[in-house]
């Protein structure tokens, strides 16, 4: 994502959607842990969605107008240190990107998600509000997002089976691209090199293949 | 004059994921914990050590660190080169990333059973046996997709064992040290197996003898996790 499908996005955006989460304002150097469990919880419902989603910050609530972040706000983010908080409570392990976009003169965060790459993300660990109690992120939760593009735990058979045919079109998608593959002629085999020259991984027979490295 | 063998390499793998450089790097001295990982290593090849210092004031960069029986892929969090009396040292500093490698979902194909699949894997990548040959039968690409690994980080096509012979095979023992690891390392990325218990690698005449147990991830909690056990030649004439 780059400025100006950021700006096409907030110009056209009159509402929240399941691929799409507005916040106001976010500082994640001072932010409560009970805030950034919140994110996550968005983050991991729009991993479960169809096309991954975003969570924007500098949106103002209500009429979702754009009103930008502080400076301080802006450059409290950090991919290194949002990610490590949103591995804690990921499996499979997954990561969002974190893009700092200047437009029209304010200042705009955006969480990017991909959607799930062969299962659907289950929440880790439970994460309860240090203020109440209250139960944020629950373990071995599948979040989704709504309609009302809220994030909730999968409740009906309906969310769950959208999910699951979700899977399985990805599976089926991954069988029948390596079908393709093998139909291919092989090309020749790499030599592993001189042994003057350090050794590409991938000359060496069934080399990793890094997509595939969670 | 007795075969040479190896059942536990004294070097560790180390692969720069990006830049698709791979080294096996002697090791003197290991740490490896739940999160963290430090190896003190002393390069014996002259291109390890401009590989090794591509890590020194960088960090993020991704690598698959595999030494003895342990396997991650880990982020560099920063490398330090020493010397004394001569030697010299680099000391990398690693987080885990990750350390399980076994797909989330297996399936058997036509009566075979996933862990009987994992097997057919394990025999190809040590003895080199029924490796991938193009084919235009769909039965025969459907089967091979299963054997070779879906879902994993490495889909095990044939034996790297006759490859690196070829490269390695002048200095047997050296060989001997980089087939026990890439094996190692490729078995877990494969999922054929989550654990080695025993590997031994003896060179014999013109061949590779290899005596291999390694269990599966346990599947249920009511059920012993599947054993495979391959013993046998892998041919090294490629």
């Amino acid at each position: 994502m780059n400025a100006k499908d950021l700006k096409a996005l907030l110009d056209a955006t009159k509402t929240e959607r399941p691929s799409v989460d507005y916040k106001e304002r976010f500082n994640w150097a001072t932010a409560s842990k009970d805030e950034k469990a919140e994110i996550v919880k968005d983050l991991l419902a729009m991993a479960n969605t169809k096309g991954g989603g975003k969570v924007v910050l500098g949106v103002r609530d209500g009429d979702f107008k754009p009103v930008g972040l502080e400076l301080q706000e802006f450059q409290s983010f950090d991919q290194t240190k949002v990610n490590d908080f949103l591995h804690r409570y990921t499996d499979p392990r997954f990561s969002c990107l974190v893009h700092k976009l200047p437009v029209d003169e304010r200042l705009h965060v955006v969480l990017e998600v991909p959607e799930f790459i062969e299962i659907p993300i289950i929440c880790r660990e439970n994460f309860n509000s240090t203020k109440d109690n209250k139960l944020i992120l629950k373990r071995g939760g599948l979040y989704v997002r709504t309609e009302k593009a809220t994030s909730e735990l999968v409740s009906s058979s309906e969310e769950m089976r959208g999910l699951i045919e979700l899977a399985v079109m990805k599976k089926e998608n991954r069988f029948r691209e390596m079908i393709v593959a093998l139909l291919r002629p092989t090309p020749p085999e790499k030599s592993l090199g001189r042994r003057d020259e350090p050794v590409k991984a991938s000359a060496i027979p069934n080399p990793v293949d890094p997509s595939r490295i969670r | 004059m007795e075969n040479k063998f190896c059942d536990l390499s004294p070097r560790a793998l180390i692969q720069d994921v990006e830049n698709d450089i791979i080294a096996f790097v002697p090791v003197v001295r290991s740490s490896w914990g739940s999160d963290t990982i430090t190896l003190l290593l002393e390069p014996d090849d002259p291109t390890d050590a401009p590989f090794l210092s591509t890590f020194v004031g960088t960090s993020e960069n991704r690598v698959i660190a595999s030494y003895q029986h342990e396997l991650a892929v880990a982020t560099v969090a920063g490398a330090t080169h020493t010397t004394e009396k001569g030697k010299s040292q680099w000391e990398l500093r690693l987080n885990q990333e990750s350390t399980e490698f076994s797909p989330s979902i297996e399936m058997g194909f036509s009566g075979t059973s996933a862990d009987e699949l994992a097997e057919a894997r394990a025999r190809r990548l040590l003895l080199n046996e029924n490796p991938w040959k193009e084919s235009s039968d769909i039965n025969q690409i459907a089967r091979e997709l299963f054997v070779r690994g879906m879902e994993t980080a490495v889909r095990v096509e044939r034996s790297p064992f006759p490859a690196i012979y070829q490269h390695y095979g002048s200095d047997p023992q050296r060989f001997l040290e980089i087939a026990w690891i890439l094996a190692v390392t490729q078995l877990k990325l494969s999922g054929a197996v989550a654990q080695v218990e025993k590997l031994r690698l003896t060179l014999a005449a013109g061949a590779l003898e290899v005596d291999f147990v390694g269990r599966r991830r346990k599947q249920y909690v009511n059920a012993p996790a599947y054993v495979i056990r391959v013993q046998g030649f892998c041919p090294l004439a490629s």
